[in-house]
């Protein structure tokens, strides 16, 4: 089930590579509870929507910023889209650099009733090999991000609060405190709460604080450049993430330099065997 | 200079006239510097311990600014019974990281156990890898314990690290950052403890052990037993004045001088800029003891002219003989008393010098501590013995019928009677002997043996030691010339050759690098097969494996290994020896090993083993280096105030003398020199040229007054200058000797080293340079003696 995660967090904003939609992400949404907390559940339920797309094509760039200040630079791209179920995801992601990781390739199918399934192909083994990670709350392909951070999370699994309203950085914003319902889903996630700044007008969240049990901020992500791809969706594509890791003193920033959401993306690119396909 | 002492007589006239002046302004000074003294801080930092610009310290440094692991604790747990494949031994491995992690000074991404987060285990079968963590949920049944162990055993990585061989042992190992104003580490050691304690029971032994635990139990001791010994050194020293005096007023004098040169040395050092670490609080009792026999000193000399102008007719009028003998006192010795006092602070002072913070401070409080006391002694001592009431009766302490009274008239009348040359060729004889110990001393700067074998602090290090890799380490910094240069296979396969090289070393328990985890996901990409335990080949697939990890781990894991763009890698070293001979003979039969690196990789060695090597070799040069230095202060002063040269050499020698004997004596006892027992010579040398200093002059005065009577002067000037030599190293020794009480065996072996070093400089003073004075006869003692004699200087020597 982690991995379900995991690549569906490829799948997902950061990358522009979300591909559930939208109206069956719709019907995984749990319905609200009580008055009080409606207004806050209406809030995430709006931001779950926010960045989903029924297909994607992108190209990114990850930037690793160390303590010292030095710059570890990836460029990327990759496919996704929704199965018929209207839930999982498949995906593939392609490193273009650097020079000595070009070609390595990954697919991850996710199954909502089981494991995902994980491959990875290494150009210069020649070999794909299933891949097995405990992955949870680890880090999305080796950045600051996990992949719970990237994928949107199902507010239905939070008791989500309105804190207040407030202006950051000149916008209108929500702010939403978060925590996971079940205990087990909390330690998947790897902090106790998350505080989200969302703005008002396209439910996207511009700031999010990331603490654990002991109330100690362990990480803050912030997104830039919101670029509407579908208008009658309102669904965005935000193209710019960066997360700080507080204790590593470590940053990542993920910049979408190019994506397209029209492109059609044939079966057999998500195939095992056609990993190691130029 | 010594034949005009008349401004003295003007200076001291002016404070008798004048005594409240003085004393007002010695107590405003005194309140500035107890204000200072009281804003002293702690500074315990580990810096200080180590020598300043050494290529190994150097490295040592960069290393743990890159990689982490600068204050290393190692918490171990080993079951009483069975081994660590038990359900409620694993559970308290998870809450022990747990809890330790959760400690505001931890670094949690460097926190590493079975249980924690970064260490994973990388399997492979035909499929293809799997990189999980070692241990995430709690294993409750045999299935789940099974499935552990199996991950703990294909993944030997982190055996010897995290795990012991025969798995009855495990470590939860803490990285810790301490905040800058931090006063040292027993708050984190506090802190350590209670955690452990609460997860100690009769199932299991939880020890904790590293670097941070050993410098707190330093701290423990100097804080906790510090005051005591300060205050046990103070009786006895006060004891020794009695004995010395037989006298409450002689008693206290001095002690008043050691007390307030001990708060001004240390206001002198808050006002410097200097911190106090814990180590130096026993320098209190170095300063207090030699200010107090510099003040002996001179009261013994006050005590012999209130008894002439006593005998010589102002018996009617006790108050003016007694400021008549203040000022006698001072005029007769002011000169000899700055001359030692100053060659006894700036030998001293010199030790400023060192690369060794710790020695700095020591020379620091030490040196301005003996600059205090002479100037306490100058003038607040006049001015209070004016105001006293004189002494009851006149006291001639060189006439008294005690043993020691005895003991040195026979001696100066062996002395003078023709036996000088034999008693020198003894005393050469001797010193020869002793000073041959010097072959056997060597240095040893780990702190682990600055406690007793049955201390808690060194029990858990050898039982770490004993169970995992070792708590001491070797640590080599490989550095490419460009990012990526750690993924090249060449650099890799070298590595792994000195890896290999060293594990194959008796004494090295683990290593650790990047390329054990290369070749172990070498290995997994190809179904676990042992064959492919190996470095490939290809740089390439090495990037990928890379990137593959970084993909199923966290940013984090490797952060331990290699740096963010793969320019720099490190390969850890546990040892169990703590031999510095040993790491010495291991650097140099690695030397063919680090050319296998390709050019353009550099590779540099540091670690807690290079440090002890590069603070041995700093402190037995500097040994070298600062006796000289020594040796220069003393024969220029000496010759310049004796206006000789011959005397300047006459006294150096003896000086010269004292610090072989120390080295020897600590050599043939088998004290090492450290950071306490290193400094032991340095007293030597300005305690020692005090005491010749002080004896040379009155010889000669007591030779002017006598008319060359050889016999006379040597059994007064025993009798006067040689008794307070005896009592001055009597409490010197005695302070010390309170240090012998310690289970700090830091403080056994100091005391150890400084009253040997009280008995051989008091031996070379009244021995060594007593006899080479009878046998060489030199001018500038008996020709000047004449002249003296017959100078207007009436009040002179």
């Amino acid at each position: 089930m982690r991995f379900v995660k995991i690549f569906a967090a490829i799948v997902s904003i950061a990358l522009g590579m979300a591909a559930i939609d939208s109206a069956v992400a719709d019907s995984a949404v749990a319905d609200t509870g009580a008055a009080s907390t409606n207004t806050a559940n209406d809030i995430m339920q709006r931001n779950f929507y926010a960045t989903k797309v029924p297909t994607l094509t992108s190209t990114s760039t990850m930037q690793l910023i160390g303590s010292d200040g030095e710059k570890r630079e990836r460029k990327v791209h990759g496919v996704a889209r929704l199965e018929p179920n209207g839930i999982d995801s498949n995906v593939v992601i392609s490193f273009d650099s650097p020079a000595d990781v070009r070609g390595t390739r990954f697919l991850q199918m996710q199954h909502s009733d089981r494991d995902d399934d994980m491959w990875i192909y290494l150009p210069a083994l020649h070999k794909t090999r299933r891949l097995i990670s405990s992955n949870k709350h680890d880090s999305f392909v080796g950045t600051d991000f996990s992949y719970g951070d990237i994928l949107p999370l199902n507010p239905a699994n939070f008791n989500n609060r309105l804190v207040r309203e407030e202006q950051l950085e000149g916008v209108d914003c929500y702010v939403v405190e978060s925590s996971a319902k079940d205990a087990d889903y909390q330690r998947d996630l790897g902090y106790a709460q998350r505080i989200m700044w969302i703005r008002k007008d396209n439910a996207i969240e511009i700031k999010v604080d990331y603490y654990d049990s002991e109330k100690r901020l362990v990480k803050t992500q912030t997104t830039t450049g919101h670029e509407l791809a579908d208008a009658e969706k309102q669904r965005w594509i935000v193209k710019q993430r960066e997360m700080v890791d507080h204790d590593r003193n470590h940053r990542t920033i993920i910049t979408l330099d190019q994506f397209d959401t029209k492109a059609n993306v044939p079966d057999r690119a998500f195939r095992a065997e056609s990993l190691g396909e130029k | 200079m010594l034949l005009n002492d008349s401004p003295w007589k003007k200076y001291v006239s002016f404070i008798v006239r004048n005594p409240y002046v003085i004393i007002a302004a010695i107590v405003v000074v005194t309140a500035l510097l107890a204000f200072q003294a009281a804003n002293i801080r702690l500074d315990n930092t580990r810096d200080l311990w180590l020598p300043s610009g050494d290529r190994y310290v150097e490295t040592t440094k960069e290393i743990q600014h890159i990689f982490g692991g600068r204050d290393i604790v190692v918490i171990g747990i080993e079951p009483l019974k069975g081994d660590i494949y038990q359900t409620a031994v694993l559970n308290k491995i998870v809450r022990l990281q747990d809890r330790v992690a959760r400690i505001p000074e931890a670094i949690r991404n460097n926190t590493a156990s079975l249980a924690s987060p970064k260490i994973k285990a990388i399997t492979g079968d035909e499929e293809g890898m799997a990189v999980q963590r070692m241990l995430d949920k709690l294993p409750t049944t045999p299935e789940e314990i099974a499935a552990l162990k199996r991950r703990i055993e294909s993944n030997p990585f982190y055996t010897g690290a995290l795990i012991s061989a025969d798995k009855k042992f495990a470590a939860i190992v803490a990285d810790f950052k301490l905040p800058p104003d931090a006063q040292g580490y027993t708050e984190l050691n506090n802190e350590i403890a209670a955690i452990i304690d609460s997860e100690r029971d009769s199932s299991v032994d939880i020890y904790a052990g590293g670097a941070p635990i050993a410098f707190a139990g330093v701290e423990i001791y100097s804080n906790t037993t510090g005051g005591k010994y300060f205050g046990a050194a103070f009786i006895i020293i006060m004891a020794v004045q009695f004995l010395a005096f037989r006298s409450v007023q002689g008693m206290l004098l001095p002690m008043v001088t050691a007390l307030l040169s001990t708060v001004w040395a240390l206001g002198l050092m808050h006002a410097f800029g200097f911190e106090l670490n814990s180590i130096n609080t026993t320098t209190c009792i170095l300063v207090m003891a030699i200010t107090s026999g510099h003040a002996t000193q001179l009261l013994k000399r006050y005590y012999e002219e209130f008894a002439r102008l006593v005998a010589e007719g102002l018996k009617s009028d006790l108050r003016a003989a007694n400021r008549t003998a203040i000022i006698d006192s001072v005029t007769r010795v002011g000169t000899v008393t700055i001359v030692a006092g100053m060659i006894g602070s700036l030998t001293l002072l010199s030790l400023m010098l060192s690369k060794i913070a710790l020695i700095r401070q020591f020379g620091f409080i030490a040196g301005t501590g003996v600059a205090s006391g002479l100037v306490i002694e100058m003038t607040l001592i006049p001015a209070i013995r004016s105001l006293l009431p004189p002494p009851r009766s006149s006291i001639r302490p060189e006439a008294e019928n005690t043993l020691l009274s005895r003991l040195l008239r026979t001696f100066a009348a062996q002395m003078a009677s023709g036996r000088a040359p034999w008693i020198l060729a003894g005393s050469v004889a001797l010193i020869l002997a002793i000073g041959a110990g010097t072959l056997h001393l060597r240095g040893d700067s780990s702190i682990m043996h600055y406690f007793a074998p049955t201390d808690p602090v060194r029990v858990a290090d050898t039982a770490i030691n004993k169970a995992l890799g070792g708590t001491n380490t070797i640590y080599f910094l490989i550095e490419g010339d460009k990012p990526d240069s750690m993924k090249d296979p060449k650099v890799l396969t070298a590595m792994d050759k000195l890896e290999t090289y060293l594990s194959q070393q008796a004494d090295v328990g683990k290593t650790q690098s990047l390329a054990g985890l290369v070749k172990r996901m070498n290995q997994s990409m190809h179904a676990d097969d042992p064959a492919f335990n190996a470095i490939p080949d290809d740089p390439l697939l090495i990037a990928q494996y890379l990137l593959l990890y970084s993909i199923s781990g966290a940013p984090g894991d490797f952060d331990n290994y290699v740096d963010n763009d793969y320019r720099r890698a490190v390969v850890w070293t546990f040892v169990r020896s703590d031999s510095t001979a040993f790491a010495q003979t291991l650097f140099d039969h690695v030397q063919p090993l680090l050319k296998q690196f390709p050019a353009g990789v550099k590779v540099r060695i540091g670690g807690t083993l290079a440090d002890s090597i590069a603070v041995n070799d700093v402190i037995v040069s500097e040994k070298i280096v600062n006796t000289f230095q020594m040796a220069a202060v003393i024969l220029v002063l000496t010759s310049l105030m004796l206006r000789s040269l011959v005397a300047g050499l006459l006294i150096l020698v003896p000086v010269v003398v004292i610090a072989l004997a120390n080295f020897g004596i600590m050599g043939w006892l088998g004290i090492p020199l450290d950071m306490g027992t290193a400094v032991t010579a340095s007293m030597a040398i300005s305690i020692g040229a005090d005491y010749e200093i002080y004896l040379l002059y009155r010889f000669r005065e007591e030779l002017a007054k006598s008319g060359n009577n050889i016999e006379l002067a040597t059994e007064r000037s025993m009798q006067t200058s040689g008794k307070a030599v005896i009592f001055v190293a009597l409490a010197i020794a005695g302070g010390y000797a309170a240090l012998f009480t310690s289970d700090f065996t830091f403080y056994s072996r100091l005391a150890t080293a400084v009253c040997m070093t009280m008995l051989v400089s008091a031996f070379s003073a009244l021995v060594l340079l007593r006899a080479m004075i009878l046998v060489f006869k030199p001018r500038f003692i008996f020709g000047a003696a004449n002249s003296i004699k017959n100078s207007e200087a009436g009040v002179v020597v």
